[in-house]
């Protein structure tokens, strides 16, 4: 990997952090996207908003759970319910 | 240990919860109605194998996601070959700035308290809407990682799918979300 590259490059930048999240970076990964967060106040708000939406996703799924977001129609519960009685 | 209730109250009770987590990972209605359907019909004939280690919901759940991976190999027989370069809109294509946010996409502060969100169903209907605007196949990944926290060994498994091409998925996946919650709560 180019070194140059990646300190510049924005897009570069914000794929390492995702890759980061997972503790899968290399060192030399590591110490570009650090220099490249030194610099650039876009990429850490990224970074920044990056890991609270982690904390979101995790408790929309508890959330989805409670509280389905998607509801099955009447006639598609009628029809599976004629399917067990088939079997 | 758990036992299984009358399969006649499983449509009821966990009817809306697959199909919601079914239809997010493959996008349409039909195919996910279809999912649903198989999930319960498996569970139906299986129910005697079931042997009470996790609960009703979590043994349901886990039919899904087999029916969800054998929709996604059937639907995705290849590998579908994603580039990173496929999702440079966020990022300046060519020049001196190449590789740099394009300024329609700068990342803005964002001015709604978290704590508000955390506690706000209007926050998740958003959310789960700007889910459903991500193509199905990074949807699904998506969904696997962030939501299920399956590891990325499992979800290279389950979709087909290697490992670099997993991080370019999901790369883009946080990039769209996140412009989309930006554009539509955060900033809005």
């Amino acid at each position: 990997m180019d070194f140059k590259d990646t300190f510049r490059a924005c897009h570069k930048a914000t794929f390492l952090m995702v890759k980061k999240e997972e503790g899968k970076l290399l060192l030399i990964e590591k110490v570009s996207l650090r220099a490249h967060l030194l610099n650039c106040s876009y990429c850490r708000i990224f970074y920044k908003q990056s890991l609270l939406l982690n904390k979101l996703f995790l408790l929309n799924h508890a959330h989805i759970s409670n509280k389905p977001p998607f509801i099955l129609g009447e006639d598609f519960k009628t029809k599976l319910n004629k399917l067990f009685k088939q079997h | 240990m758990f036992a299984l209730s009358n399969p006649s109250e499983w449509i009821d009770r966990y009817g809306d919860y697959l199909f919601s987590n079914a239809l997010m990972k493959v996008g349409d209605k039909e195919s996910a109605e279809d999912i649903v359907q198989e999930t319960f019909l498996s569970a139906f004939k299986s129910r005697d194998s079931y042997k009470g280690l996790s609960s009703e919901k979590t043994w349901l759940t886990s039919i899904l996601k087999r029916k969800i991976v054998d929709y996604y190999r059937k639907k995705f027989p290849s590998t579908e070959v994603l580039t990173e370069k496929a999702d440079t809109h966020f990022f300046e294509n060519g020049g001196e700035l190449m590789g740099h946010w394009n300024p329609k996409f700068y990342p803005k502060e964002w001015s709604i308290e978290t704590n508000d969100s955390l506690n706000n169903k209007e926050f998740f209907n958003i959310l789960n809407q700007c889910i459903g605007k991500m193509p199905a196949n990074l949807a699904s990944v998506f969904v696997s990682k962030f939501m299920e926290e399956n590891n990325s060994e499992t979800i290279c498994k389950d979709f087909s799918i290697t490992p670099s091409n997993y991080w370019v998925i999901i790369h883009r996946a946080k990039l769209l979300i996140r412009d989309c919650l930006e554009k539509n709560w955060f900033d809005k």
